[in-house]
């Protein structure tokens, strides 16, 4: 994988000893190869790290202070030590190696600091991959998926270095199912025959994480599923833990919530705000609070999480959660904040990210047609979690000793105290947990 | 019990973490109140307690982070042996939840025992016990015991007799006694509960306890240790502890289809988990009931699965378990789909009909059924319902490496 004999070995050694459980060992085996090693090399070989642009014939000692900035937000500890000596290499070599550049930009998004980054980026003005490619994801997390179409698209329609690609392609699709537009992001994939089966790559994390989410954004919570834990089983050979890296976990809450398996959900909701809390910014831990306010159905959770991911995030992510909160509310009666969440989700959505538009309009007809009594008894809430995981009359009926008759019955109720049309309505719609 | 029950009187963030262990039911607290001690100079500069965090961590499953404080813990304090010996400890324990056997074996053979408590003797000793079978060496285990005078220990009511009671259920059900062993185990929760133990996450009693159970032709009470064990893994709510639970279930589960859904659930947490012990074994398990099913395709790939994964962390008796099943020489040829089988089989499972597949792909409608004629013949199934809704082909492509994830 590399053009040297002796960092292949440690590469190999280094995987060894993550998949025995020694990460720490692991990185610092690594670290000192890139302190000590030849003249050039890519980081990316040693650590995770999408793109990875190679670093040029700078000073060792620039090269390891970055290369340990990008250790430290894999392993999700000590953000502050990362993001300084991420400033710091980029104070000794500026935009004149573009893997320097590369490694603390993205350090910087992985701590939060956006808008540091954001000015950084905007003040070495260039064109070339590598600063296109780093401004869309900027633009991503600044929450303006649209300027990261454009920057992203615009690099990979002039033709991105070989080993970008996969990267670039990953971020577009991701932005494309930000600004609401699945159909475009899924004929990209598509055209550059990312849909299938993926061949190994260093990047392929990235892949499925974006192709995760684009499945999520389409209702398909099982497919989605199975790809966000693909993309925790990537990143764990890498040895990475940080959920700033790529959020799988919350997001592998989201989609086991949708596709009905509730213990699931807990415990990737659970373990990533621990790690998240660890690593300490905040749009890990309100990504993480909303999988934990979803999967244990607490309102309080899903506010806290909604200060944080405003707080810093991208926009998708704040009005996912927003919506979320509206149709926790809906689903439990409590129709006056229900209302509120909504209105403000429609506000929000309006300037963005239309496709939530759309959402707040579904939620806005659903408060319409509620008549003021519609918090599900128990039975109602067990019959409805059940037929909200596609299970038929019959089955419901069998799971739960009940007669057919009984299942419609409470259905019927279900429908009209949750302002839904029927069982596609439901698919939609939050059915409390508890 | 003094490593799992907090001692009257003292309430430091290591002993909350350890009754939160115990009682099993808020893992977010657990690993929180664990961090909290080691952050903590009091607690850090304490074997016991960084011996509790530590050991908190390890079973929540927050291995990176145990790695990482009992490293620099390592460091920071280069002649305290006592300490040493209590981290050395916790290291040999995410080694063994790692599956790295080797390492797990060389760690525990460096602690000397100076002044360390007894309890962490015992869980030392229990670690060994299952090595040596993990390696078939049945034998040297039961002379292990003896030679530790076990048996009158657990009589006297030893503090550590809990994990004493599990080395010799594992001994018992390593030489063919599985009611010796079941007997074992229901003592080992008996004492466990006195403690004040019932976290699944310490010591699962009970998953051992149903498989010897199955050994002994009590399917219902299996049945009954398994769901039992999993609703308190479901309580405590880490991956490894669910898995394991999960896999425990399917295995007491009559073959009807569900029990293979119950199993993959059950592979996808322990994968999770970094589990990867618990991990050969179940995978073992699961090939034997795809085989039940008439799957032999299937099974044959998971066996192959299996097998790498016993092999690559030195669990010699699994590997030679899989291949006196497999009884072929090559057991890591199974029946790999073609890339256009796959490719013609993804297609199916997004929902499109044969003629589309056939647009799609540039090929008769013809040609398309053949190559998915071949991909049912290969897999084992039924027909194209099966394989929209099985996710056993999801692992032709998760199941790439021996955990999956980019090897270079």
């Amino acid at each position: 994988m590399t053009n040297s004999a002796p960092l292949d070995d440690i590469r190999r050694k280094r995987f060894a000893l993550v998949r025995s459980g020694r990460w720490n060992e692991a990185d610092r085996l690594a670290g000192n190869a890139v302190a000590l090693g030849p003249g050039e090399l890519e980081p990316g070989t040693l650590a995770y790290l999408p793109g990875s642009p190679r670093n040029g014939r700078w000073s060792r000692g620039v090269r390891a202070l970055s290369f340990r900035a990008v250790q430290a937000a894999n392993l999700g500890a000590g953000r502050e030590e990362a993001v300084d000596a991420a400033l710091r290499a980029l104070t000794a070599v500026g935009t004149r190696d573009s893997g320097t550049f590369w490694q603390a930009l993205m350090v910087l998004t992985y701590a939060d600091e956006v808008a540091a980054a954001h000015r950084i980026w905007a003040s070495k003005a260039g064109r070339g991959d590598v600063h296109d490619l780093l401004g869309g994801r900027i633009m991503l997390l600044r929450g303006d998926p649209r300027a990261a179409v454009r920057l992203l698209d615009g690099a990979l329609g002039r033709g991105v270095h070989a080993r970008l690609r996969a990267v670039a392609v990953a971020w577009l699709v991701l932005a494309l199912t930000e600004a609401g537009e699945p159909d475009r992001a899924r004929a990209v994939l598509e055209s550059e025959r990312l849909a299938g089966v993926l061949a190994e790559h260093p990047d392929s994390a990235e892949l499925y994480f974006a192709r995760g989410r684009l499945l999520l954004a389409e209702g398909q919570g099982a497919g989605a599923l199975d790809e966000f834990l693909e993309c925790g089983r990537q990143l764990a050979s890498w040895g990475v833990v940080n959920p700033a890296v790529l959020p799988w976990r919350s997001s592998a809450a989201l989609a086991a919530f949708d596709a009905g398996d509730l213990v699931l959900a807990r415990i990737c909701a659970d373990k990533d705000l621990v790690a998240a809390r660890r690593w300490g910014a905040p749009r890990g831990i309100g990504l993480g609070l909303h999988a934990c306010a979803l999967a244990r159905g607490d309102d309080v959770l899903l506010e806290e999480a909604i200060a944080y991911l405003g707080r810093a995030s991208t926009a998708d992510e704040a009005l996912r959660a927003r919506h979320d909160l509206a149709q926790l509310l809906l689903g439990r009666g409590e129709v006056e904040r229900a209302r509120k969440h909504t209105r403000r989700l429609r506000e929000a959505a309006s300037d963005l990210c239309p496709q939530w538009i759309d959402a707040a309009n579904v939620l806005a007809s659903r408060l319409l047609r509620n008549d003021g009594e519609s918090a599900l008894s128990r039975q109602e809430r067990r019959i409805a979690l059940l037929a909200r995981a596609g299970k038929s009359n019959r089955e419901i009926a069998a799971e739960l000793c009940l007669t057919l008759r009984t299942v419609e019955f409470h259905l019927t109720a279900v429908y009209r105290k949750m302002g839904v049309a029927g069982r596609p309505g439901l698919r939609r719609a939050f059915v409390p947990t508890a | 019990m003094s490593r799992w029950s907090a001692d009257p009187g003292h309430d430091c963030a290591a002993a909350v973490a350890v009754g939160l262990l115990a009682a099993g039911e808020n893992w977010t607290e657990a690993v929180q109140a664990a961090e909290t001690a080691l952050a903590s100079p009091v607690c850090r500069a304490n074997p016991l307690c960084v011996s509790r965090a530590l050991g908190t961590l390890v079973c929540a499953g927050e291995l990176v982070a145990a790695d990482t404080h009992s490293l620099s813990l390592l460091e920071e304090r280069p002649g305290d042996r006592v300490m040493a010996e209590c981290v050395l400890l916790a290291r040999a324990c995410v080694a063994r939840h790692t599956g790295d056997l080797e390492r797990c074996s060389s760690l525990l053979a460096t602690l000397r025992h100076n002044g360390i408590a007894d309890e962490i003797r015992s869980v030392a000793l229990l670690w060994k016990v299952e090595l040596l079978v993990a390696r078939g060496e049945a034998r040297a285990a039961e002379a292990l015991l003896v030679a530790h005078d076990v048996d009158a220990r657990i009589k006297s009511g030893h503090p550590g007799r809990s994990l004493l009671l599990s080395a010799t259920a594992t001994v018992a059900m390593a030489t063919d006694r599985p009611h010796d062993a079941l007997e074992a185990h229901l003592a080992c929760g008996r004492a466990l509960a006195e403690d004040g133990v019932v976290n699944p996450g310490v010591l699962q009693w009970r998953s051992h306890a149903s498989r010897a159970a199955l050994a002994c032709g009590d399917n219902e009470e299996a049945l009954r240790l398994a769901m039992e064990e999993h609703a308190a893994a479901a309580r405590w709510g880490e991956p490894r502890a669910l898995g394991r639970s999960l896999s425990a279930v399917a295995r007491a589960s009559a073959p009807n289809g569900e029990d293979l859904t119950t199993y993959e659930r059950a592979i996808r947490l322990l994968e999770m988990a970094h589990a990867r012990l618990e991990l050969a074994e179940v995978l073992c398990d699961y090939a034997d009931r795809l085989t039940a099913h008439g799957r032999q395709a299937a099974a044959c790939e998971i066996y192959a699965l299996a097998r790498a994964t016993a092999l690559d962390i030195g669990d010699t008796a699994l590997v030679s378990r899989v291949d006196e099943v497999v009884g072929c020489a090559d057991a890591s040829g199974g029946p790999v789909l073609t890339p256009v089988e796959a490719e013609v089989a993804r297609l199916v499972r997004t929902g499109l009909n044969n003629r589309e597949i056939g647009t799609k792909l540039a090929m008769a409608t013809r040609t398309v059924e053949l190559h998915l004629t071949r991909v049912y013949r290969k897999l084992g199934l039924s027909g194209r319902r099966e394989l929209q809704v099985t996710r056993w082909t999801g692992t032709l492509r998760t199941h790439r490496g021996v955990t999956g994830g980019y090897s270079g």
